[in-house]
Protein backbone atom coordinates (compact mmCIF):
# COMPACT_ATOMS: atom_id res chain seq x y z
CA UNK A 1 0.00 0.00 0.00
CA UNK A 2 2.18 2.95 -1.36
CA UNK A 3 -0.53 5.25 -0.28
CA UNK A 4 0.31 4.87 3.41
CA UNK A 5 3.91 5.90 2.09
CA UNK A 6 2.72 8.88 -0.10
CA UNK A 7 0.23 10.47 3.15
CA UNK A 8 3.74 9.78 5.80
CA UNK A 9 5.37 12.50 3.49
CA UNK A 10 2.66 14.54 3.52
CA UNK A 11 2.41 14.77 6.82
CA UNK A 12 6.22 15.23 7.69
CA UNK A 13 6.18 18.13 4.77
CA UNK A 14 3.31 19.83 6.78
CA UNK A 15 5.34 19.20 10.08
CA UNK A 16 8.02 21.04 9.20
CA UNK A 17 5.97 23.83 7.75
CA UNK A 18 4.61 23.86 11.04
CA UNK A 19 7.77 24.05 12.86
CA UNK A 20 8.90 26.89 10.53
CA UNK A 21 5.82 28.75 11.12
CA UNK A 22 6.29 28.25 14.62
CA UNK A 23 9.67 29.79 14.80
CA UNK A 24 8.75 32.80 12.92
CA UNK A 25 5.86 33.11 15.31
CA UNK A 26 8.26 32.58 18.34
CA UNK A 27 10.76 35.57 16.64
CA UNK A 28 8.06 38.04 16.02
CA UNK A 29 9.30 40.57 18.56
CA UNK A 30 13.56 39.47 17.78
CA UNK A 31 15.17 42.58 16.07
CA UNK A 32 15.95 42.46 12.71
CA UNK A 33 14.23 38.77 12.53
CA UNK A 34 13.78 37.78 8.60
CA UNK A 35 11.10 35.25 8.55
CA UNK A 36 11.44 31.89 6.71
CA UNK A 37 9.29 29.95 4.13
CA UNK A 38 8.92 26.12 3.53
CA UNK A 39 9.21 25.50 0.31
CA UNK A 40 7.86 21.75 -0.92
CA UNK A 41 8.70 19.42 -4.08
CA UNK A 42 7.51 16.89 -5.59
CA UNK A 43 9.26 13.21 -5.01
CA UNK A 44 10.02 10.93 -8.38
CA UNK A 45 7.06 9.53 -10.43
CA UNK A 46 6.98 5.82 -11.16
CA UNK A 47 5.92 5.34 -14.48
CA UNK A 48 4.16 2.44 -15.06
CA UNK A 49 3.02 2.68 -18.34
CA UNK A 50 5.43 5.55 -20.10
CA UNK A 51 3.63 7.52 -21.94
CA UNK A 52 4.10 6.97 -25.77
CA UNK A 53 4.52 3.44 -25.39
CA UNK A 54 3.16 0.57 -27.67
CA UNK A 55 -0.12 -0.94 -27.46
CA UNK A 56 -0.13 -2.55 -30.20
CA UNK A 57 1.34 -4.60 -33.42
CA UNK A 58 -0.39 -2.11 -35.69
CA UNK A 59 1.76 0.84 -34.19
CA UNK A 60 -0.83 2.39 -31.95
CA UNK A 61 0.41 3.92 -28.68
CA UNK A 62 -1.04 5.07 -25.22
CA UNK A 63 -1.37 9.27 -25.32
CA UNK A 64 -0.85 8.84 -21.85
CA UNK A 65 0.77 7.42 -19.27
CA UNK A 66 0.09 6.66 -15.89
CA UNK A 67 2.99 8.48 -13.79
CA UNK A 68 2.56 7.17 -9.79
CA UNK A 69 3.94 10.10 -7.64
CA UNK A 70 5.33 9.05 -4.53
CA UNK A 71 4.73 12.11 -2.59
CA UNK A 72 6.36 15.58 -1.26
CA UNK A 73 9.93 16.68 0.49
CA UNK A 74 11.09 20.30 1.51
CA UNK A 75 12.98 21.25 -1.09
CA UNK A 76 14.57 24.18 0.60
CA UNK A 77 13.39 27.01 3.55
CA UNK A 78 13.95 30.01 2.20
CA UNK A 79 14.56 33.10 3.99
CA UNK A 80 12.37 36.15 3.39
CA UNK A 81 14.46 39.40 3.37
CA UNK A 82 12.02 41.57 3.23
CA UNK A 83 12.78 44.78 5.12
CA UNK A 84 11.13 45.01 8.44
CA UNK A 85 9.64 47.97 9.79
CA UNK A 86 11.56 50.29 11.30
CA UNK A 87 10.71 51.25 15.16
CA UNK A 88 11.95 54.48 16.81
CA UNK A 89 13.77 53.91 20.26
CA UNK A 90 15.47 57.29 20.92
CA UNK A 91 18.59 55.02 21.84
CA UNK A 92 21.81 56.53 20.71
CA UNK A 93 23.75 53.22 20.34
CA UNK A 94 20.60 51.58 18.29
CA UNK A 95 21.29 51.55 14.59
CA UNK A 96 19.09 50.34 11.87
CA UNK A 97 19.43 49.96 8.60
CA UNK A 98 17.55 50.70 5.80
CA UNK A 99 18.17 48.67 2.84
CA UNK A 100 20.37 46.30 1.36
CA UNK A 101 23.47 45.28 4.24
CA UNK A 102 24.67 43.54 6.99
CA UNK A 103 26.30 45.09 10.21
CA UNK A 104 29.66 42.75 10.61
CA UNK A 105 30.51 41.69 14.39
CA UNK A 106 33.87 40.11 15.09
CA UNK A 107 33.37 36.66 16.68
CA UNK A 108 35.51 35.06 19.50
CA UNK A 109 36.98 33.06 17.22
CA UNK A 110 38.46 35.98 14.89
CA UNK A 111 35.64 34.94 12.08
CA UNK A 112 33.01 38.01 10.71
CA UNK A 113 29.45 37.28 10.92
CA UNK A 114 26.65 39.37 9.91
CA UNK A 115 23.66 40.91 11.53
CA UNK A 116 20.33 42.74 10.96
CA UNK A 117 20.31 43.45 14.63
CA UNK A 118 21.74 47.07 15.28
CA UNK A 119 20.83 47.20 18.97
CA UNK A 120 24.17 47.89 20.17
CA UNK A 121 25.63 48.76 23.74
CA UNK A 122 29.40 49.77 24.91
CA UNK A 123 31.01 47.57 26.58
CA UNK A 124 33.41 48.05 29.75
CA UNK A 125 36.24 49.30 27.17
CA UNK A 126 33.64 51.81 25.33
CA UNK A 127 33.43 49.76 22.29
CA UNK A 128 30.14 49.12 20.85
CA UNK A 129 28.88 45.61 21.14
CA UNK A 130 25.74 43.47 20.00
CA UNK A 131 23.98 42.58 22.60
CA UNK A 132 26.17 39.10 23.04
CA UNK A 133 29.34 41.47 23.38
CA UNK A 134 30.66 40.86 20.30
CA UNK A 135 32.29 43.79 18.88
CA UNK A 136 31.10 45.17 15.69
CA UNK A 137 34.16 45.43 12.40
CA UNK A 138 35.44 47.68 12.27
CA UNK A 139 35.41 48.66 16.11
CA UNK A 140 34.21 51.77 17.38
CA UNK A 141 35.56 52.85 21.10
CA UNK A 142 33.20 55.37 22.74
CA UNK A 143 35.84 57.58 25.54
CA UNK A 144 34.48 57.64 28.57
CA UNK A 145 34.53 61.69 28.37
CA UNK A 146 31.85 61.14 25.52
CA UNK A 147 28.28 63.16 26.29
CA UNK A 148 26.91 61.63 23.56
CA UNK A 149 27.58 60.35 19.74
CA UNK A 150 26.15 60.81 16.19
CA UNK A 151 25.67 58.46 13.56
CA UNK A 152 25.31 59.74 10.56
CA UNK A 153 23.40 58.24 7.60
CA UNK A 154 26.69 57.07 6.13
CA UNK A 155 27.87 55.17 9.30
CA UNK A 156 30.47 58.18 10.09
CA UNK A 157 30.73 58.11 14.24
CA UNK A 158 31.45 60.94 15.96
CA UNK A 159 31.41 61.93 19.50
CA UNK A 160 30.88 65.02 21.68
CA UNK A 161 33.25 65.49 24.00
CA UNK A 162 33.11 67.16 27.32
CA UNK A 163 34.80 71.02 26.87
CA UNK A 164 34.99 70.66 23.14
CA UNK A 165 33.33 72.21 20.62
CA UNK A 166 33.78 70.29 17.78
CA UNK A 167 32.95 67.20 17.63
CA UNK A 168 35.55 64.01 17.22
CA UNK A 169 35.38 61.49 15.08
CA UNK A 170 35.19 58.02 16.13
CA UNK A 171 35.28 55.74 12.96
CA UNK A 172 33.48 54.41 10.38
CA UNK A 173 30.92 51.47 10.45
CA UNK A 174 30.84 49.55 6.97
CA UNK A 175 28.21 46.98 5.78
CA UNK A 176 28.09 44.25 3.86
CA UNK A 177 26.03 43.08 1.24
CA UNK A 178 25.73 39.61 -0.39
CA UNK A 179 24.17 38.55 -3.71
CA UNK A 180 22.58 36.07 -1.95
CA UNK A 181 21.32 37.34 1.32
CA UNK A 182 18.31 34.33 1.42
CA UNK A 183 21.71 31.72 1.47
CA UNK A 184 23.62 33.30 4.94
CA UNK A 185 23.81 30.34 7.24
CA UNK A 186 21.47 31.45 10.50
CA UNK A 187 24.11 31.16 13.15
CA UNK A 188 21.67 31.86 16.24
CA UNK A 189 21.85 35.26 18.35
CA UNK A 190 20.54 36.84 15.50
CA UNK A 191 23.58 35.95 13.63
CA UNK A 192 24.11 35.32 10.11
CA UNK A 193 27.50 33.67 8.83
CA UNK A 194 28.33 33.18 5.00
CA UNK A 195 28.02 30.58 2.99
CA UNK A 196 29.02 29.53 -0.15
CA UNK A 197 25.73 30.17 -1.51
CA UNK A 198 25.44 33.55 -0.11
CA UNK A 199 28.77 34.66 -1.60
CA UNK A 200 31.67 36.80 -0.79
CA UNK A 201 30.32 40.04 1.23
CA UNK A 202 31.15 42.93 -0.92
CA UNK A 203 31.79 45.73 2.04
CA UNK A 204 31.23 49.53 1.81
CA UNK A 205 30.00 52.15 3.69
CA UNK A 206 26.08 52.93 4.51
CA UNK A 207 24.10 54.96 1.25
CA UNK A 208 26.79 54.28 -1.54
CA UNK A 209 24.99 52.66 -4.87
CA UNK A 210 23.67 49.17 -3.67
CA UNK A 211 24.10 49.80 -0.03
CA UNK A 212 21.37 50.85 2.99
CA UNK A 213 21.29 53.89 5.00
CA UNK A 214 22.10 53.90 8.33
CA UNK A 215 19.33 54.93 10.98
CA UNK A 216 20.31 55.99 14.73
CA UNK A 217 17.65 55.55 17.12
CA UNK A 218 15.97 53.32 15.27
CA UNK A 219 15.92 49.36 15.43
CA UNK A 220 14.55 47.29 12.41
CA UNK A 221 11.51 44.76 13.75
CA UNK A 222 11.05 41.51 12.90
CA UNK A 223 9.37 40.91 9.01
CA UNK A 224 6.84 38.17 10.57
CA UNK A 225 3.07 39.22 10.29
CA UNK A 226 1.50 37.73 12.59
CA UNK A 227 -1.91 37.44 10.57
CA UNK A 228 0.21 35.74 7.81
CA UNK A 229 1.79 33.41 9.75
CA UNK A 230 -1.30 32.38 11.93
CA UNK A 231 -3.64 31.81 8.53
CA UNK A 232 -0.67 29.64 7.28
CA UNK A 233 -0.43 27.21 10.39
CA UNK A 234 -4.44 27.25 9.66
CA UNK A 235 -3.72 25.59 6.55
CA UNK A 236 -0.61 23.72 7.10
CA UNK A 237 -3.21 22.05 10.04
CA UNK A 238 -5.34 21.34 8.11
CA UNK A 239 -2.93 19.61 5.24
CA UNK A 240 -1.31 17.45 8.09
CA UNK A 241 -5.32 16.34 9.19
CA UNK A 242 -5.75 15.48 5.89
CA UNK A 243 -2.79 13.49 5.19
CA UNK A 244 -3.58 11.99 8.24
CA UNK A 245 -7.10 11.18 6.84
CA UNK A 246 -5.40 9.40 3.78
CA UNK A 247 -3.78 7.21 6.00
CA UNK A 248 -6.77 6.36 8.03
CA UNK A 249 -8.65 5.30 4.61
CA UNK A 250 -5.23 3.23 3.32
CA UNK A 251 -5.41 1.39 6.83
CA UNK A 252 -9.24 0.62 6.34
CA UNK A 253 -8.51 -0.66 2.49
CA UNK A 254 -5.75 -3.11 3.99
CA UNK A 255 -8.08 -3.96 7.30
CA UNK A 256 -10.53 -4.57 4.56
CA UNK A 257 -8.15 -6.78 2.32
CA UNK A 258 -7.30 -8.97 5.44
CA UNK A 259 -10.85 -9.75 6.10
CA UNK A 260 -11.76 -10.69 3.16
CA UNK A 261 -11.39 -14.54 4.38
CA UNK B 1 -15.01 -21.53 -13.74
CA UNK B 2 -16.49 -18.33 -12.97
CA UNK B 3 -14.18 -16.08 -11.85
CA UNK B 4 -16.07 -13.25 -10.23
CA UNK B 5 -13.31 -13.15 -7.52
CA UNK B 6 -10.39 -12.19 -10.31
CA UNK B 7 -12.67 -9.51 -11.44
CA UNK B 8 -13.23 -7.89 -7.91
CA UNK B 9 -9.28 -8.87 -7.40
CA UNK B 10 -8.50 -6.48 -10.67
CA UNK B 11 -11.08 -3.75 -9.68
CA UNK B 12 -8.93 -3.62 -5.85
CA UNK B 13 -5.81 -3.37 -7.95
CA UNK B 14 -7.50 -0.48 -10.03
CA UNK B 15 -8.56 1.38 -6.64
CA UNK B 16 -5.05 0.85 -4.96
CA UNK B 17 -3.45 3.12 -7.86
CA UNK B 18 -6.53 5.74 -7.28
CA UNK B 19 -5.84 5.98 -3.88
CA UNK B 20 -1.90 6.18 -4.51
CA UNK B 21 -2.57 9.24 -6.78
CA UNK B 22 -5.11 10.80 -4.48
CA UNK B 23 -2.43 10.81 -1.67
CA UNK B 24 -0.06 12.07 -4.06
CA UNK B 25 -2.29 14.90 -4.87
CA UNK B 26 -2.72 15.49 -0.84
CA UNK B 27 0.70 15.50 0.04
CA UNK B 28 1.75 17.75 -2.48
CA UNK B 29 -1.25 20.51 -0.85
CA UNK B 30 1.55 23.05 -0.76
CA UNK B 31 3.91 22.78 -3.14
CA UNK B 32 4.36 25.25 -5.45
CA UNK B 33 2.84 24.71 -9.19
CA UNK B 34 1.51 21.42 -8.54
CA UNK B 35 -1.08 20.27 -10.86
CA UNK B 36 -3.22 17.96 -9.54
CA UNK B 37 -3.71 13.94 -11.59
CA UNK B 38 -6.55 11.59 -11.45
CA UNK B 39 -6.06 7.91 -13.00
CA UNK B 40 -8.25 7.32 -15.81
CA UNK B 41 -10.22 3.76 -15.89
CA UNK B 42 -11.88 2.21 -18.62
CA UNK B 43 -13.75 -1.30 -19.66
CA UNK B 44 -10.90 -3.33 -21.07
CA UNK B 45 -12.60 -4.36 -23.99
CA UNK B 46 -10.14 -6.50 -25.85
CA UNK B 47 -9.83 -8.92 -23.11
CA UNK B 48 -13.52 -10.01 -21.98
CA UNK B 49 -13.42 -12.12 -18.34
CA UNK B 50 -15.06 -15.08 -19.71
CA UNK B 51 -15.86 -16.70 -23.01
CA UNK B 52 -19.49 -17.38 -23.28
CA UNK B 53 -20.98 -15.42 -25.44
CA UNK B 54 -23.53 -13.38 -23.38
CA UNK B 55 -25.20 -9.83 -24.68
CA UNK B 56 -23.78 -7.80 -21.71
CA UNK B 57 -20.31 -9.17 -21.82
CA UNK B 58 -18.30 -9.37 -18.16
CA UNK B 59 -15.26 -7.13 -18.52
CA UNK B 60 -12.18 -6.47 -16.51
CA UNK B 61 -11.78 -2.79 -15.44
CA UNK B 62 -8.59 -1.06 -16.15
CA UNK B 63 -6.52 1.64 -15.64
CA UNK B 64 -5.26 3.76 -19.03
CA UNK B 65 -3.40 6.76 -18.05
CA UNK B 66 -3.66 9.57 -16.01
CA UNK B 67 -5.50 12.88 -16.51
CA UNK B 68 -3.75 15.80 -15.34
CA UNK B 69 -5.65 19.11 -14.54
CA UNK B 70 -4.00 21.78 -15.54
CA UNK B 71 -6.22 24.75 -14.19
CA UNK B 72 -4.43 27.54 -12.74
CA UNK B 73 -3.33 27.25 -9.25
CA UNK B 74 -4.18 30.15 -6.70
CA UNK B 75 -2.09 33.19 -6.83
CA UNK B 76 -0.96 34.56 -3.59
CA UNK B 77 1.70 37.60 -2.80
CA UNK B 78 4.95 37.02 -1.47
CA UNK B 79 6.01 40.73 -1.79
CA UNK B 80 9.73 38.81 -2.74
CA UNK B 81 11.67 40.65 -6.16
CA UNK B 82 12.58 36.76 -7.18
CA UNK B 83 9.39 35.18 -6.62
CA UNK B 84 7.62 34.75 -9.92
CA UNK B 85 4.02 33.04 -10.67
CA UNK B 86 2.64 32.52 -14.39
CA UNK B 87 -1.11 33.47 -15.24
CA UNK B 88 -2.41 31.06 -17.95
CA UNK B 89 -0.75 28.11 -19.89
CA UNK B 90 2.97 28.36 -19.31
CA UNK B 91 6.44 27.53 -17.83
CA UNK B 92 9.90 28.37 -16.89
CA UNK B 93 12.68 26.70 -18.49
CA UNK B 94 14.96 25.67 -16.43
CA UNK B 95 18.63 24.18 -17.61
CA UNK B 96 18.24 19.99 -17.27
CA UNK B 97 20.88 17.62 -17.53
CA UNK B 98 19.87 16.89 -20.44
CA UNK B 99 18.45 19.48 -22.35
CA UNK B 100 16.00 21.91 -20.62
CA UNK B 101 13.19 21.18 -17.71
CA UNK B 102 10.07 23.02 -17.42
CA UNK B 103 8.48 24.45 -13.87
CA UNK B 104 5.76 26.52 -12.85
CA UNK B 105 7.26 26.63 -9.44
CA UNK B 106 8.95 30.55 -9.47
CA UNK B 107 10.29 30.43 -5.88
CA UNK B 108 13.24 31.53 -7.33
CA UNK B 109 16.74 32.59 -5.71
CA UNK B 110 20.19 34.13 -6.76
CA UNK B 111 23.47 32.21 -6.38
CA UNK B 112 27.28 33.77 -5.29
CA UNK B 113 27.62 34.09 -8.76
CA UNK B 114 24.46 36.23 -9.22
CA UNK B 115 22.45 33.51 -11.43
CA UNK B 116 18.67 32.96 -10.99
CA UNK B 117 18.33 29.13 -9.79
CA UNK B 118 15.79 27.29 -8.54
CA UNK B 119 14.91 25.80 -5.28
CA UNK B 120 16.97 23.36 -6.32
CA UNK B 121 19.90 25.09 -7.66
CA UNK B 122 18.94 24.52 -11.30
CA UNK B 123 19.31 27.33 -13.83
CA UNK B 124 16.59 29.04 -14.81
CA UNK B 125 16.92 29.80 -18.74
CA UNK B 126 16.27 33.03 -20.62
CA UNK B 127 14.57 33.45 -24.02
CA UNK B 128 17.12 32.96 -25.65
CA UNK B 129 17.85 29.74 -23.60
CA UNK B 130 21.13 30.73 -21.54
CA UNK B 131 21.13 31.35 -17.91
CA UNK B 132 19.67 34.05 -16.60
CA UNK B 133 22.45 36.29 -14.18
CA UNK B 134 22.25 39.51 -12.83
CA UNK B 135 25.24 42.23 -11.91
CA UNK B 136 25.63 40.78 -7.91
CA UNK B 137 25.85 44.31 -6.52
CA UNK B 138 23.12 45.78 -8.93
CA UNK B 139 19.62 47.17 -8.30
CA UNK B 140 16.50 44.32 -7.62
CA UNK B 141 15.35 43.29 -11.06
CA UNK B 142 11.89 44.21 -12.43
CA UNK B 143 9.97 41.43 -14.19
CA UNK B 144 7.44 42.74 -16.30
CA UNK B 145 3.87 41.06 -17.24
CA UNK B 146 5.38 39.67 -20.35
CA UNK B 147 8.58 37.73 -18.69
CA UNK B 148 10.96 41.10 -19.50
CA UNK B 149 13.58 41.46 -16.75
CA UNK B 150 14.52 45.10 -16.65
CA UNK B 151 17.05 46.59 -14.29
CA UNK B 152 16.60 50.26 -13.30
CA UNK B 153 14.63 50.95 -16.06
CA UNK B 154 16.92 49.12 -18.81
CA UNK B 155 15.51 46.15 -20.40
CA UNK B 156 18.22 43.03 -19.45
CA UNK B 157 16.82 40.15 -21.13
CA UNK B 158 13.56 38.12 -20.95
CA UNK B 159 12.40 35.25 -18.95
CA UNK B 160 12.36 31.77 -21.10
CA UNK B 161 8.01 31.05 -20.60
CA UNK B 162 6.81 28.82 -22.86
CA UNK B 163 3.50 26.84 -23.62
CA UNK B 164 2.86 23.66 -24.94
CA UNK B 165 -0.12 22.50 -26.96
CA UNK B 166 -0.70 19.57 -24.88
CA UNK B 167 0.94 20.12 -21.27
CA UNK B 168 -1.15 17.29 -19.89
CA UNK B 169 0.67 15.25 -22.14
CA UNK B 170 3.84 16.52 -20.64
CA UNK B 171 5.76 14.13 -17.56
CA UNK B 172 6.51 14.76 -14.56
CA UNK B 173 10.26 14.29 -13.46
CA UNK B 174 9.94 15.16 -9.67
CA UNK B 175 11.62 18.04 -8.15
CA UNK B 176 8.57 20.16 -9.54
CA UNK B 177 10.26 19.65 -12.93
CA UNK B 178 8.55 18.35 -16.14
CA UNK B 179 9.86 16.83 -19.38
CA UNK B 180 8.51 18.21 -22.39
CA UNK B 181 8.35 14.83 -23.72
CA UNK B 182 9.32 16.07 -27.15
CA UNK B 183 6.64 18.07 -27.29
CA UNK B 184 7.37 21.25 -29.65
CA UNK B 185 7.02 24.38 -28.07
CA UNK B 186 3.92 27.07 -28.31
CA UNK B 187 3.97 30.87 -28.09
CA UNK B 188 3.15 31.94 -24.27
CA UNK B 189 0.13 34.28 -24.39
CA UNK B 190 -0.44 34.40 -20.46
CA UNK B 191 1.21 36.98 -17.29
CA UNK B 192 3.83 36.72 -15.36
CA UNK B 193 3.26 38.23 -11.84
CA UNK B 194 6.36 39.10 -9.99
CA UNK B 195 6.36 38.51 -6.05
CA UNK B 196 4.12 36.06 -5.96
CA UNK B 197 4.13 32.22 -6.06
CA UNK B 198 1.09 30.16 -7.29
CA UNK B 199 -0.07 27.11 -5.15
CA UNK B 200 -1.11 23.70 -5.71
CA UNK B 201 -4.64 23.56 -7.91
CA UNK B 202 -5.11 20.26 -5.40
CA UNK B 203 -8.37 20.69 -4.12
CA UNK B 204 -7.99 18.82 -0.91
CA UNK B 205 -12.40 18.79 -0.12
CA UNK B 206 -12.80 16.98 -3.50
CA UNK B 207 -9.52 14.69 -3.17
CA UNK B 208 -10.75 13.65 0.44
CA UNK B 209 -14.40 12.79 -1.04
CA UNK B 210 -12.49 10.50 -3.43
CA UNK B 211 -10.48 8.70 -0.85
CA UNK B 212 -13.79 7.78 0.79
CA UNK B 213 -15.35 6.45 -2.38
CA UNK B 214 -12.52 4.56 -3.11
CA UNK B 215 -11.59 2.98 0.22
CA UNK B 216 -15.83 2.09 0.43
CA UNK B 217 -15.53 1.17 -2.93
CA UNK B 218 -12.56 -1.22 -1.88
CA UNK B 219 -14.66 -2.85 0.95
CA UNK B 220 -17.59 -3.64 -1.32
CA UNK B 221 -15.10 -5.14 -3.95
CA UNK B 222 -13.91 -7.22 -1.17
CA UNK B 223 -17.17 -7.69 -0.06
CA UNK B 224 -17.97 -9.74 -3.85
CA UNK B 225 -14.72 -11.71 -2.92
CA UNK B 226 -16.34 -13.23 0.06
CA UNK B 227 -19.76 -13.45 -1.66
CA UNK B 228 -17.74 -15.47 -4.67
CA UNK B 229 -16.01 -17.58 -2.02
CA UNK B 230 -19.17 -18.38 0.16
CA UNK B 231 -21.11 -19.29 -3.04
CA UNK B 232 -18.19 -22.12 -4.34
CA UNK B 233 -17.76 -23.34 -0.41
CA UNK B 234 -21.97 -23.80 -0.64
CA UNK B 235 -21.79 -25.85 -4.06
CA UNK B 236 -19.61 -27.55 -2.89
CA UNK B 237 -21.62 -28.57 0.13
CA UNK B 238 -24.94 -29.49 -1.52
CA UNK B 239 -23.05 -30.83 -4.50
CA UNK B 240 -21.28 -33.33 -2.09
CA UNK B 241 -24.23 -34.55 0.23
CA UNK B 242 -26.41 -35.76 -3.08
Amino acid sequence: MRSLAIAATGMQAQQLNVEVISNNIANMNTTGFKRQRAQFQDLLYQNLERPGASTSSAGTTAPMGIQIGIGVKAGSIGRVTQQGSLERTDNTTDLAISGRGYFQVSMPDGTTAYTRAGNFAADADGRLVTSEGYPIEPAITVPTEALSIAVSRDGVVEATLQGQVEPQQLGQIEIAAFVNPAGLEAQGDNLFLETAASGSPNVSTPTSPGFGALLQGFLETSNVNAVEEISALIVAQRAYEMNAKVITASDEMLQTATQVR
Amino acid sequence: MDNVQLLAVQTQRVLQRRMETAANNLANVSTFGFKAEGLLTEVDARRPARSANLPNDIRFVRDVGLARDMSQGPITHTGEPLDVAIEGNGFFTVQGKDGPLYTRDGAFSLDDAGQLITQSGDAVLNSGGAPVVFDPQGERPQIGADGAISIAGAEVGRLGVVAFADPAGMEKVGDNLWSSKGQATAEFDGQIVQGALEGSNVNPVLQLTQIIEISRAYESAARIVKNGDDLRQRTIERLGRA
